[in-house]
Order: structure tokens, then sequence, then C-alpha cells
């Protein structure tokens, strides 16, 4: 169906979405088994997956599904209990309805595993069942959801040629008041047929005082040619069952029927012998006869068979125990609420926007530019005014593009709650920083490096529930995740309070490896990030879980190629923390420009301490290496001569300048030769053949058309670091 | 007495009203003589009205007529079997 | 003139595919995600019928039928709930509030297409 296969991309973006909830409650519901908000947004997740799956026919979901809603509304009865067999075996479900989603969004991947699946399928239904006591209502049948049945099935054939039928409706006070249209039930019965004649029966209406003009007081006479069973005449007005009187009789029946129906109904008989005629339901002759034979009381009736469940009736459904849901609003959490006020983009087509913008950034100055070299005044003032505008737009669509990380975090919560399970150990996941929002291609491919650092530290950082004891650690570990922003970049830390990493016993590992000479002066940072370097494992068994032959070196690899860093601290005995470092975008930077001898060069403004001119005597200093130290406001501070470094020649000494330049906690100076001022920097990522040059993280356009190259400030900030260091232990 | 235009909307939201109105008109004296040109949309309520008019104006003795329906009013009148043409038949 | 149709529902595919179908069955369609959302689209606006889920965050389907039936324009318009079978009490709160129709879910679009062709043709 054409509406269906519009939707369905909505429909899996949905089910996914309302299977994430799904997990999220029910992790926290393991916790706190009381949280009814959790609750009740678990039940909805639920509800909503069986909704929407039922608008599409896919039966098995529903089906499936059912089961789990079931269970879950008996969990807010009070009747089944979530304990924690209970929040593993409905995690266990969401999955197979995950999978089950799968296989319909994608066929081909799929084929092949139906058995299999089925089976699962089948056994979660039966421990859900048996978990229940089985006392859930049915499933439903596909199709057939109350006030509505699937036409014909197993009523007496009628004679749709001969005649048709007879619709006698009488209807309740308060049809109007419930918002119901008699008016459009006829027009509805229209759809089902050909309607031969109508008599309005407003005898009820009373005289002037009493007459309430929102109370129905009207009645129909209705015959209805139509093949239609006698069930789907009756669905017509299934929305008003307690409303109304509904009789019929069926086409081609005979006298006695009517006269039946004529003494049910409230008004005389003439009246309805009139009516009936008028309706075609009987000739006047018939009925005169008739009606002399009733008088003589020789009259075998065959009574109309009041439409049981049509007659006005309580309705049957016992009064449950209501939890009072509705008065106790209480604090309800905020959650997909918030959909209406977000729109989903395709992120296609925003990249595509900020590639525009990127464009745009570019033309701009090189207007500008133009406009300045044709000493235009009023044209390099629109210019710049346009400059400004499009450095809006620019943070507005880059703004776009940040996403929260929470996204990233949460679905560690599973990760831990299942490794710390299958470990045997106790682990608590505590995150912080969920809402820090970073780019949305960085939060895409840090996923992976993260998963690896948490279980590195699940599996080999945190120690068994009786080491830890042991050792007068707290039973349960902790593991954090932690996002913040610092000074133009995103950082990300996991943390474990577990074994620590051993400093000695790394370098004696490395030493054994050949990654370093034996006797090299190495400081207790240098040590830890060996760990990161290839052909590096102090693991002494490979579990399965990690075992992948993945290694931190791979870890970090991912982490540069996002243009972050990655370190690593720790204390033997008390824990570990891994630090990653990203940038917080990847496509448009505020860039301060220098020119490096003859050559333009960028740098990311949010980088930039300070400016400062190179003094004689700290030029002296440096002399001709390409990395120094000089002397900062009292402070030693590691510089990077650039023209040197890059291998320019060496032009003749006028004043050049210093920019400060800070990267985590390092500080460092590069020497250029000319400071350009600030510029809006596209970066166009180098190709491959470049990526390993170290120093430059890529490249943009200037307004001239000039390439000028981005420094990579944080290695080149090492790099002075290093060289610093080196110089200071060769005691300069 | 000029006649008494019928609402856009002849539904349950105006019967209480548009019947205050015929009360109105009924009780200074008056025939009701309904203009229904402006109706737009209506609804049993609506109609039920129109019938309760008629029936409360013959009760009183006085004159009731409909001008001017739509063809959409005149069709759900002809749905329903019903006729304002003349004057009321014993019948309905 | 085209009927209007509300229809309030947490779940973006039900509106989505709802709306589609009540669309080219030619009602116009309101549709919002959340109760308190629903009824300051309402505001006062012609609506022939209100489709509204009962499961929903924040205000659910009962309480905001509850609230629509106190505003003078919507006091005798139709609604009809969505909800699922095992909710037969919700079925007794929302009738007493004034809810009269009701589709259980799951359904399929036709079937919601006809539930509203018995309220109001287009």
């Amino acid at each position: 169906m054409n509406i269906l296969d519009q939707a369905a991309g909505t429909f899996f973006a949905e089910v996914r979405e309302m299977l994430a909830q799904m997990e999220d409650c029910l992790l926290r519901l393991e916790a706190d088994p009381d949280d009814r908000d959790t609750l009740d947004a678990l039940f909805r997740s639920a509800h909503t997956i069986k909704g929407s799956a039922g608008l599409f026919g896919f039966d098995q979901v529903v089906s499936f599904t059912h089961e789990v809603e079931t269970v879950l509304d008996q969990v807010r009865e009070g009747t089944v209990d979530l304990s924690a067999p209970m929040v593993a075996l409905l995690l266990r479900c969401a999955d197979m309805i995950g999978v089950l989603i799968g296989r319909l969004e994608s066929p081909s991947s799929y084929a092949g595993e139906d058995t299999g699946r089925e089976a699962e399928a089948l056994a979660l239904v039966g421990e859900l069942k048996a978990a229940r006591g089985d006392a859930g209502t049915p499933a439903p049948a596909p199709n057939a959801p109350v006030g509505t049945s699937t036409p014909d099935a197993g009523d007496a054939p009628t004679d749709p040629v001969c005649g048709a039928w007879h619709v006698s409706v009488r209807f309740g006070r308060d049809m109007f008041r419930n918002g119901m249209d008699p008016l459009a039930f006829i027009r509805y019965l229209g759809t089902l047929g050909d309607i031969e004649h109508v008599e309005t029966v407003d005898d009820a209406i009373p005289e002037k005082p009493d007459f309430d003009a929102e109370s129905c007081y009207l009645g129909f006479e209705i015959r209805l040619a139509t093949a239609a069973s006698r069930s789907a005449i009756e669905e017509a007005f299934s929305f008003v069952r307690d409303d109304c009187e509904l009789r019929l009789v069926p086409p081609g029946s005979r006298i006695d029927a009517y006269l039946a129906l004529i003494d049910q109904l409230p008004e005389a008989y003439e009246r309805l012998g009139a009516i009936l005629v008028a309706c075609g339901a009987v000739t006047p002759g018939e009925l005169e006869r008739a009606l002399a034979l009733q008088a003589q009381g020789a009259t075998q009736a065959k009574p109309v068979e009041p439409i049981g469940s049509l007659l006005v009736r309580e309705t049957g459904v016992p009064r449950r125990v209501v939890d009072a849901a509705i008065g106790k609003q209480g604090k309800a959490r905020e959650t997909r609420a918030e959909e209406s006020r977000l729109l989903r983009i395709s992120s296609d087509k925003l990249d595509g926007l900020i590639n525009l913008v990127g464009e745009l950034v570019i033309a701009g100055a090189g207007a500008n530019l133009l406009a300045q070299r044709a000493k235009d005044r009023p044209l390099t003032e629109a210019t710049q005014t346009v400059l400004r505008l499009v450095e809006d737009i620019r943070n507005s669509a880059l703004q776009l593009r940040m996403v929260q990380i929470n996204e990233t975090f949460t679905r560690f919560r599973r990760v831990v709650h299942d490794v710390s399970q299958s470990l045997g150990k106790h682990i608590e996941l505590s995150i912080s920083g969920a809402e820090t929002e970073l780019d949305k291609s960085v939060v895409e491919r840090i996923g992976d490096p993260l998963m690896h650092l948490v279980r590195n530290a699940l599996d080999h950082g945190i120690e068994m529930p009786e080491d830890r004891v042991a050792a007068g650690k707290p039973a349960t570990a902790k593991v954090s995740l932690n996002a913040f922003h610092d000074s133009g970049s995103i950082v990300i830390e996991v943390t474990d309070d577990g074994r620590g990493l051993d400093r000695d016993r790394i370098l004696r590992k490395a030493i054994e490896r050949g990654l370093v000479e034996a006797g090299t002066p190495l400081t207790d940072a240098e040590v830890m990030n060996l760990v990161f370097e290839a052909g590096f494992s102090t693991a002494e068994q490979v579990t399965d879980l990690s075992g992948r032959g993945v290694g931190m070196d791979v870890v970090r690899r991912n982490i540069e190629a996002l243009r972050g860093t990655v370190s690593l601290a720790s204390r033997l005995g008390e824990g570990t923390r891994v630090t990653i470092r990203l940038p917080l975008t990847l496509a448009i930077i505020d860039g301060f420009l220098v020119d490096v001898a003859g050559g333009s060069y960028v740098l990311p403004l949010d980088l930039v301490r300070e400016c400062v001119d190179l003094r004689p005597d700290c030029a002296e200093q440096i002399g001709d290496a390409a990395v120094g130290c000089i002397d900062l406001h009292g402070e030693v501070l590691p510089v990077v001569h650039l023209a040197a470094w890059f291998g320019r020649p060496r032009t003749e000494s006028r004043r050049r300048s210093v920019v400060v330049v800070q990267f985590g906690e390092q500080r460092a100076g590069l020497v250029v030769d000319r400071l350009l001022g600030e510029f809006q920097t596209v970066i166009k990522p180098l190709g491959k053949l470049f990526a390993q040059l170290k120093g430059i993280g890529g490249s943009t356009i200037l307004g001239s058309g000039e390439v000028a190259l981005i420094l990579d400030v944080p290695s080149l900030v090492a790099s002075a670091a290093r060289g610093a260091a080196a110089q200071y232990a060769a005691g300069r | 007495m000029s006649a008494i235009g019928l609402p856009e909307e002849l539904t349950i939201y105006n019967a209480s009203a548009t019947a205050a109105l015929f009360d109105a008109r009924l009780a200074e004296g008056g025939d009701l003589d309904l203009d229904a040109a402006s109706v737009v949309e209506v609804d049993a309520a609506g109609i039920q009205l129109l019938l309760a008019a008629r029936r409360h104006a013959a009760a009183l003795q006085r004159g009731f007529s409909l001008c001017n329906a739509p063809a959409s009013l005149q069709s759900t009148f002809a749905l329903l079997g019903l006729s304002f043409d003349a004057a009321p038949e014993a019948s309905a | 003139m085209a009927k209007t149709i509300m229809i309030v529902d947490d779940s973006a595919s039900m509106r989505q595919v709802v709306g589609i179908a009540l669309r080219s069955a030619g009602y116009e369609v309101l549709e919002s995600s959340d109760g308190k959302d629903a009824l300051s689209k309402l505001d006062g606006r012609k609506v022939h019928l209100i489709i509204s889920d009962v499961n929903m965050p924040n205000m659910d389907g009962i309480a905001f039928l509850k609230e629509v039936k106190k505003h003078a324009s919507y006091k005798f318009t139709p609604v009809i709930m969505l909800t699922t079978e095992s909710q037969a009490s919700k079925m007794e709160e929302g009738r007493a509030a004034g809810a009269k129709a009701w589709m259980v879910k799951p359904f399929q679009p036709a079937q919601i297409l006809e539930a509203v062709s018995k309220l109001v043709l287009p």
C-alpha cells in the first residue's frame, strides 16, 4: 500500500527509538523497580511498537510484542514482579523485536535464518507466558479490533435480490452531547449500499417547555438495499450501541416480522404502519390484512430478533482496580514529547548545506579581498557585512550538526550490565556530561574506540569482587564516562577504580618488545602512553569478549583519524583514566592566518592564547634549530620555528612573532613571520597522500584563491614539548 | 416581521441559541419564517431543530416556512425524507 | 468545505500513516504528539473529530479528553480513543469523560478510515 511505503522509514526509525527506550527503562527499573514513571514509559514503548506494527500489517511483530505488552501491563497492575530474571527476559525480548524488525527492513540479509529465529521467538513467548502465569489476554487476531468485524463470516446467506434490509433505529437522548451525529451514521449506511427510503421519526420531540435542543429525540426507518451482511450493517452503529435501539429486518422477510417490529417500537400502530408502507417495506394491502389478523389475535408473529448486542444494556465490563493514574500526574518525564519541537532531517541534506556554507565563506572572502584591493570603501564595508552574516549562518549550520553524546553513552549501560553479569563482576556505570554536544560525524566514529576502552576496563581493569574486597575496596566497582568542553575541544574520560596499570611492568614489556631503549628517561605519562604502541599488550589472557586482536594502538589511530588525541593515567591498585580529546568540529573553524617564509598557514583560533614579538635575545636562543625554548613572562616556553620546521629557506630576520598556543595542559610557541589576522577557515581535508605529514591537519582556500595549509597544533605542541624536554635533559 | 436568518452552522453547537431565537419570535407573537441562505453545515441536531420549530409553531397556530435552502441542505432534507416546502403534514 | 480531524498520538509513524490515509480520503488533518501541544493547536479552531491515543507521556489521552471537553468549541466534538484491549478500565473512564468511540490497536489504516467515516464524512 502506497501510504505504508511512504511511512515505512518513519516506522523503522521509531521502533529503534522505542527499543532503545525499552532497554533504558528496563535497566533503570532493575535498579529501582518502584519507578512508576519509567514503568509507564516502558509500557508505552511496547504499546507504540505494537500499534505501529499493526498499521503496517507486521503481524508477527504485533503478536510477539503483544505478549510483552501483556506482561508489562501485569507488572503495572502489580500481579507480576519485575525481578532480575524478568528484566533479563524482557531485554532478550526487546532484542528479538529488534531482530524481527531487522528482517522486515532488509529481508535479504536475514535470508536463511528464519527457522532458528522462529523457534527462538516461540521460546521467549513461552517464557513470558510461564512468568506471568499465562493470565494474559489473548493475542489480537489481526484485522479485528473492537468495533469492526470482518464482513460476512458465518451469517446466514441473505437474498440480496428480493428486497432490502429494513433498518429501524431510535437514538438515545445523549447522542448529540456525546458528539454523535445520526446524520453521519445514515450517510455511512449509504456507503454500504443504496438507501431506497428514509422516514424521519420525530414523534418523540416534546412540547415547548420540555424541548431541549441538545437532546436527541429522533428515530429513523430506513430501507437499505445492500449485499452487506447483518453484522456489517450493525457495525455501522458500533460506536453508539449504548445510545440507540437498533432493529434490523432482513430482506424478503414476511409481514410477521414487520408486525413484530411494530410491536416493539414506541409509536402507534397506524403511524408505524404508514411509515412502513412509505418505506416500501410492506404494501398497504399486506398491512391491512395483517393488522386485521392481529386484531383477531390469531397471528403467529415471528419475533424480530432484537440484535442482542445492540440493545440498550449495561456494558458488561467489570470495574477493575484502577491505578489512579489520572489524578496523579506527578512529575511526568519529559521524554519524546519533545518530538513536536524537533525535526528529523537527512544527514546528507545537512552535509550538503554545510558544504554550501563552506563555499559561501570562501566566496565571501574572495569578494571581500577584491573589494579591498579595489580600495572601494562602500563595497568593502558591504562585503564585510556579508562576511559577518555568513559567519552567523556558518555557526548556525554547524550547530545543526551538533548532537549530544548522550546516545553514545547510554548504549554502554547495556554493555556494562551484560558483561558484568557474564564475568561475574559487580560493576556500576556512572555517566556525566551526557548533554555535551559534539559534531555528528565525530559522535558516529567515537563509538567504537570508546567501546574498546570500556571493554578493557571491564575485562582487565576491574577485579573480581572477592579480590576487591580482599584489597579493601568496595565489592562493586565503578566505571564512569564523563564528557565536557574544554578550550575548543571536547574531552571524554573513561575512568575505572580497578587494579590500575603497573608502570614498571609496562616499561619492562616495552623494552622487551623493542619499543623503547633501556635507560631512556621517560615521564610517568610517557610510560603509560606506551600502552598505545602497536605490538603492546599486557593482558594475561585474551578473553572471549575482547579477544578480537584489536588493541589500544587501533584505538589511538581511530581517535587520531578524528584529529583527536588519547592519553592514559593510572595508579597501581587504584584505577585508570583514559582521556580522549577531540576537536569540536571538523568542517569550518575560526582560523588565524599567519605567514611563514612567504607561505600562508592557518591555526585554529580557539587554540591561540596570545601573540608576542620575538625578542632578539630569544631569537638567538633558538638559533638555527627548529625547536627550542624561550622565556615568556618568566616561564620557559617550548617553541617551534615553523620556517625551519617546514624546511623553508631562512629569510633575513626581521621582526618575527610568536603565536602562543595551548592544547590541553601543554603550551607552546610557534614562530612565524607575519600575523595576518582572523580568517574563517573552511577545512578541506588533505588527500591520503598527505595524511602522514606531521604538523599539517588540512588545507583551505584563501579569498585570493591561494591554498593555505592548516597547522596541526596538537602535534606541533607535542613536538615542541618533546624537543624542549630533550634539551632540558641534555642540560642545555 | 422579517425572516429569521439561520446561522452558517446549523449544528449542535448553535442548537440551543437558535432555539432561543425561535422561542423569542414565537413569544412575540410572530411566525417562524426561516431563511436558510447562509447555512453551510448542518447536522441531525440542526435538522431536529427545524422539525421541532415546525411542530411548536403549529402547536401555537403560527406560520412556519423555510426558504432559500442551499443545494447541500436540500439534499440532506431529501436524504432524510423531509420536506419543508408545504404546511406540516400529519406524518412528518 | 473539508472536514478537519485532529490526531494526537506520540507515535510518529501512527500520525504519519493515519494522516496520509485521512488526507487521501479528503479530510484535513491536524497532528500533535502530545496532549498539551494539541490543546494549544486546537485553540478554538473548528475541528470535526479528534482521534487520540490513550497512552501518551506528560498528559495521557483521558486527561487530554477531559481538558478538551471543557472548551465550549469542543464540547460536542466526537472523539475516537485509541487503546489496547487490555485496558478496559480506561474505556470506562473515557466513556465517562465523553469518548464514546474506541479503536483498539493494532489496527490497519482502512479500519480507522472506516471508523472515522461513521462519525464524519469528508
